[in-house]
């Protein structure tokens, strides 16, 4: 019996940002993204309420994707920092944080929503046009003639999650081995047949729970599963027979041996006939002959491989992998140049045969594994990158950290630039668009049809946003300085600035001795011991003063250690879609919730 | 840490600020481990209120896998736990206790209102510091000689079955009327996440490690003696796989080598425990009917093939869908009656005949009607072979496993087994109840059967036994040893102190003159002093319990010697001579220490690469709870948690 119930109608929120529980539902959102930032970021323990596995992390990824809410707005803003992360894997704290204090401070500003949409837009491209700059002074060349700037944007990307858990020598250890894998996956010279037109490799990740992290490494070519059952005493010996390259046979389809291929439906076998699994089974041996006639000397299924197959082809001295999972198959295509043949009923053409150079047994933790070497050197280069961890939650976080240091070095090969890190490019950019708003207010206001109040108040909220970025990083009760010269970042741990008191409050300007602030700024580009009469100022903050002075532009010339990198190409984009996202928010008039 | 709970329907997220509750839940789940720590290990009975069964646990992976752990903590400790009981196969209590009271000690630092970066930075140095200690006071196993005991032998060296009594063993009688018939394992809610190990992992052991060590120059005997850690027994019997296993190796009657790969444990209730014993090859147990076969075939070489699977004409490899609605059109009736069961036992067994087969050892189980007209056949069929045993069949003999009975051939079939009745175990209502042996030529694999009259205790035995294989190995391994019973611990406060004494003078320095502060490096740290001696404190704690435990005195006592050990330290005394002055006073004293004990106190050692990363892993579970500050729980009903002042909804 089927029952009808009567629809029940939308229902409609008029503005929502004006409602409590949706700005307290936001704050609680910002709050999260907000204490999750930086090195010294909060972690999240997720799991559900019948008990399931716990989570803990504070990478954005795997926390928007576990944390849901009810709220469109809120599930609006998800889903873009999501999209943002699908593309470029890192800067998605950074794009929330940024998005929420876009709008907080909108809201707290008073002004009408058109406007400030209007003067975030302008102000967006002064950021771009900025950053994109030759001479900007947040942004530093990757020199790809040393490893050295590229070590420094990964380890910057791994040590920024405290769930990682890691020393500084393994923090050392792995930035090397995501940096040398990602070199190993850029080929050498041109691609056959495009010259202009480069492929990448691709890294593929192999896990290892209860092992010391320095014991990570990375190969060239693929490391599979063997079962050790499977492993057999002949295969180990023909492992380390001579030079390949050998031939290699590459099946998606299932070669089981099983009927379930012809789908539904019953089947009716007459008296006396041949049985089908045997007759399926004949077929599969005539594979086999077939391979072992064209000397392949690899035979991998991405499913399950009938024994008696099995059987066949290792008593003829061929190494068989089976269960190899779809993920492999790209990998070993592109490595191999095989071509995945997904039909065994007919004679493999001679053209999808791929070739390996050789292969042995590696034991990585408890697992025997075969590695698959790659068959020559200026290979489309595929490489393994095995990562040990003492357990399975720092390793889920390293792993996730290490294919975003992946992707973030990726990105450098298009835009051989990065930007500060530690906040300083955040207060270095508010401090350059907050002078260049306030020297051009008059102007930008008439072009964009606003008072000059209207602006200069868009213009405060904006430069306060992106300070906020920088704030951010801090957790544990320091301060956060500014220095009037560069504008750089400057945190001083809690319980050392206080006491002292060497940075004035009065008029935000005061000439410290630098007792107790750190060394270095965040970046590590500006140096606390500057030249002898040039010493520096810093104010706090989140104290805004109206003049501020030009930020210098260091000299390329001297190369000093820096300590932190950002990807350029994500942090632009990140900075694109939360100044999208927060005008889209603020645009939002009406909420029509369907409530069936 | 704040408790957030997200809902994917209705969408609700609850905070609330509470002093961190986490590291509160750490230290009381530590406080399991506190009796199982040192050599007299208290059994603890866990028993489930609502089927009423009850298991008998000694070590701190099995409490753990027994206990419900619904807090998210747990669940992280538990995983820990598990990873390092996985790889190393001893030190979880260990790792357990430090993780206990270092997170007392992170939470006496928040109390102090030291900040989270400061804490972690100061103990990650601290472990650091200590890891250094380690490594430069660890004694080569070459250096570790036998110390010459009352009787002259060392206690290892006699029969497996020691004058000495176990600690573990000697409480058993007031156990004695736990009768767990099944060994079930207690789940008191069904989580899939907490996936403890299946037995089969226990007793057959991965292949990390897979050579045998071989060790010129080390006295094996001796060297476990300093490792058994009051497991004398189980001792006794690794020392004799070792003896086994360099007799097979070819090493004759030295003990120089041991490979804990090549070892299997068999257990079997019903006999006392002296029964226990090593033997070579592989121990199962038959039917008589089955047995009596080996009686007929006594001193014969049998020919063997193995089979990975079940040995039944229904059975498919995995990964084989069956297709179930195929059916059979016949237009003329069957009269012979043949079934297809039939045809394919024929087949098996002319192929088995024909290949002059004896022996059939399968994976899985064998079809029964097979088994039955195998044996008229002078055929012996074996069901439920672990695999490991099948690995070094296949490695010994030259067979080829097989997946079905049907694929084999000639070059399938593995010769040189040997078989013969170990013991008759009838008597106990057993289906199968004779014991045989089955041992292939040049084979290493050694059987460790395993044997006890009150049944509950089989698990501890199996696990007392596995630990002690392991230490041994990690020892050969490692080829390095810490010194034991706190010494190391001892070590490692002193250091501590020293430092923070040293560090007391650069801040006055500071004070006074100028100095720089780069200079101090990671110094600069304002709270380093107070977070080492709460660090350092942690392993005061280690060692007092690990007195109390040993009964040589209550815990007052325990701080009190031991801080007596450290001025004598600085005072620039040897470790040694602290000891043997330690010793000395309990002489003296009306102490509990047993004979053996006070005997062997001297010459404890523990392996050091399992020790170090126990610590390291103690204090990775105390920063990841240290430093989360919500909890975040999702698919909640806003309803449910409406009115609960700590819980905030997303």
């Amino acid at each position: 019996m089927s029952r009808l119930t009567k629809k029940g109608a939308s229902v409609c929120t008029d503005s929502p940002l004006s409602t409590s529980e949706v700005c307290r539902k936001m704050t609680v959102m910002r709050q999260i993204l907000t204490s999750c930032f930086g090195p010294n970021g909060r972690l999240k323990q997720i799991h559900n309420n019948v008990g399931g596995h716990v989570l803990t992390t504070s990478t954005s990824t795997p926390l928007l994707q576990a944390v849901s809410s009810s709220e469109p707005l809120l599930k609006l803003i998800t889903a873009s920092i999501l999209n943002h992360l699908s593309r470029f894997s890192d800067c998605g704290l950074y794009t929330g944080i940024l998005c929420f204090s876009l709008v907080d401070h909108v809201q707290k500003s008073g002004l009408r929503p058109s406007v400030a949409i209007k003067i975030n837009k302008q102000l967006l491209e002064v950021c771009t046009g900025f950053l994109n700059q030759e001479d900007c002074g947040c942004k530093v060349n990757v020199d790809f003639n040393s490893c050295q700037s590229l070590v420094t944007l990964a380890r910057s990307v791994i040590s920024s999650k405290p769930a990682c858990v890691l020393t500084e020598g393994e923090q050392q250890h792995i930035s090397t081995l995501a940096v040398h894998a990602f070199l190993l996956t850029v080929p050498c010279g041109d691609t056959p047949g495009s010259p202009d037109r480069v492929r990448l490799g691709r890294t593929v990740t192999v896990t290892s729970e209860g092992q010391f992290v320095l014991d990570s490494a990375v190969f060239p070519g693929l490391l599979v599963n063997v079962p050790d059952m499977q492993l057999h005493p002949t295969d180990s010996e023909r492992i380390r027979r001579g030079p390949g390259p050998y031939r290699l046979a590459l099946f998606t389809v299932s070669l089981s041996g099983d009927l379930s291929e012809f789908g539904e439906g019953s089947l009716e076998v007459h008296c006396g006939a041949p049985d089908p699994e045997d007759l399926i089974l004949d077929q599969l041996l005539k594979l086999g002959e077939q391979a072992v006639t064209d000397q392949v000397e690899v035979f991998v299924c991405q499913r399950v491989i009938h024994p008696v197959l099995q059987h066949y082809l290792r008593s003829h001295g061929v190494v068989v992998i089976e269960r190899l999972g779809i993920a492999l198959i790209e990998p070993i295509v592109q490595m191999t140049g095989a071509q995945a043949v997904a039909l065994y009923q007919t004679p493999i053409p001679q053209e999808a045969y791929g070739q390996v150079k050789g292969c042995c047994v590696r034991t990585v933790g408890s697992r025997k594994m075969l590695h698959l070497l790659p068959p020559r050197e200026p290979a489309p280069a595929v490489c393994t990158m095995v990562l040990c961890h003492r357990n399975d939650t720092m390793l889920s976080e390293l792993k996730a950290a290490c294919q975003r240091a992946e992707h973030v070095l990726r990105l450098t090969l298009r835009d051989p630039v990065a930007l500060l890190g530690g906040g300083c490019t955040e207060t270095h950019m508010a401090a350059y668009v907050s002078n260049k708003g306030t020297t051009e207010a008059a102007e930008t206001a008439l072009s964009l049809g606003v008072s000059q109040s209207q602006y200069l108040l868009g213009l405060n909220g904006f430069c306060s946003s992106l300070e906020t970025v920088a704030l951010a990083l801090e957790h544990d009760g320091g301060t956060s300085l500014i220095d009037l010269t560069y504008a750089h970042h400057w945190s001083v741990p809690q319980g050392e600035a206080i006491h002292s008191g060497t940075v004035l409050q009065g008029e935000g300007l005061q000439r410290g001795d630098g007792g107790e602030v750190p060394a270095t700024c965040g970046c590590g580009l500006v140096e606390r011991s500057a030249r002898p009469g040039l010493e520096l100022e810093w104010t706090p903050l989140n104290t805004r003063s109206n003049l501020r002075p030009a930020p210098l532009v260091v000299g390329k010339d001297t190369t000093p250690q820096l300590r932190v990198l950002d990807s350029f190409t994500a942090k632009l984009n990140a900075l694109q879609v939360a100044v999208e996202m927060a005008n889209l928010v603020l645009d939002v008039r009406y909420v029509i919730e369907d409530v069936n | 840490m704040s408790i957030l709970q997200a809902s994917q329907k209705m969408g609700s997220t609850i905070i609330s600020q509470r002093l961190h509750v986490g590291l509160q839940q750490l230290t009381a789940l530590a406080a399991v481990t506190h009796s199982l720590l040192g050599p007299n290990k208290k059994h603890k009975f866990i028993q489930d209120e609502s089927t009423g069964e009850s298991s008998l646990v000694c070590t701190c992976f099995r409490v753990f896998e027994h206990l419900d752990l619904t807090c998210s903590v747990g669940q992280l400790a538990n995983e820990t736990i598990q990873a390092h009981q996985k790889v190393f196969h001893s030190g979880a209590g260990c790792l357990l206790f430090m993780a206990g009271v270092w997170s007392r000690a992170a939470l006496e630092c928040l109390h102090r209102g030291i900040s989270i970066p400061h804490i972690v930075s100061a103990m990650s140095e601290g472990l650091d510091i200590c890891w250094e200690v380690c490594r430069s006071n660890s004694v080569s196993i070459e250096d570790i000689r036998p110390v010459a005991s009352v009787s002259g032998t060392s206690v290892l060296q006699g029969s497996p079955h020691t004058v000495f009594q176990n600690p573990v063993t000697g409480m058993n009688s007031s156990h004695g009327a736990l009768n767990n018939k099944k060994q079930s394992r207690i789940k008191l809610t069904h989580s899939r996440h907490f996936c403890a190990n299946d037995k089969a992992d226990e007793t057959t052991t991965p292949g990390l490690f897979s050579h045998a060590v071989t060790c010129k120059g080390v006295d094996i005997p001796h060297l476990a003696e300093a490792v058994s850690h009051g497991c004398v027994d189980a001792m006794s019997l690794v020392v004799e796989v070792s003896k086994m296993q360099s007799k097979n190796n070819g090493s004759g009657d030295s003990c120089r080598t041991f490979d804990v790969n090549k070892l299997v444990t068999c257990t079997l209730p019903g006999l006392s425990e002296d029964h226990s014993c090593v033997l070579p090859g592989c121990v199962i147990l038959l039917s008589a009917e089955q047995a009596s076969l080996v009686h007929h075939m006594k001193e014969q070489k049998w020919q063997v093939v193995l089979i990975n699977g079940d040995l039944s004409e229904k059975y498919r490899h995995l990964g084989f869908n069956n297709k179930n609605d195929i059916s059979k059109v016949t237009d003329k009736l069957d009269l012979k009656g043949l079934s297809k069961e039939d045809d394919w036992e024929d087949n098996v067994l002319t192929t088995l005949l024909k290949n002059n087969v004896n022996l059939v050892l399968v994976n899985g189980e064998a079809s029964e009607r097979l088994t039955q007209h195998c044996m008229r056949h002078r055929i012996l069929v074996v069901e439920r072979v672990k695999p490991d045993i099948l690995k070094d069949f296949a490695e010994t003999t030259g067979a080829v496993p097989v997946t079905y009975a049907t694929q084999l051939s000639k070059h399938c079939v593995g010769t040189g087994v040997e078989i013969s009745i170990w013991r008759d175990c009838s008597g106990n209502r057993r289906r199968a109840s004779m014991a045989v042996n089955i041992v292939a030529d040049r084979t290493a694999l050694v059987t460790v059967v395993l044997t006890t009259s009150v049944h509950s205790k089989l698990q501890t035995l199996e696990d007392c036994f596995w630990g002690c294989a392991y230490r041994l190995h990690h020892t050969l391994k490692d080829r390095k040893l810490l010194p034991g019973a706190g010494k190391t611990e001892l070590l490692c406060v002193h250091h501590l102190q020293k430092h923070i004494e040293d560090n007391g003078e650069q801040t006055r320095g500071k004070d006074g003159a100028s100095a720089p502060q780069a200079k101090q490096g990671k110094a600069g740290n304002p709270h380093r002093a107070d977070v080492f001696q709460l660090m350092a404190d942690g392993w005061m704690d280690y060692i007092s319990t690990l007195m109390l435990n040993s009964g040589t005195c209550s815990k007052v006592d325990a701080w009190t010697t031991i801080n007596q050990q450290l001025k004598d330290l600085n005072g620039g005394l040897s470790l040694d001579a602290i000891f043997s002055r330690l010793l000395l006073r309990d002489d003296t004293e009306d102490g509990m220490m047993s004979p053996d004990m006070k005997h062997s106190a001297g010459k404890v050692y523990d392996n050091m690469t399992v020790k170090l990363e126990a610590w390291r892993k103690a204090l990775d579970l105390v920063f990841l709870v240290l430093q989360t500050d919500t909890e975040i729980i999702t698919g909640i009903d806003p309803k449910q948690v409406e009115g609960q002042s700590n819980v905030m909804a997303l």
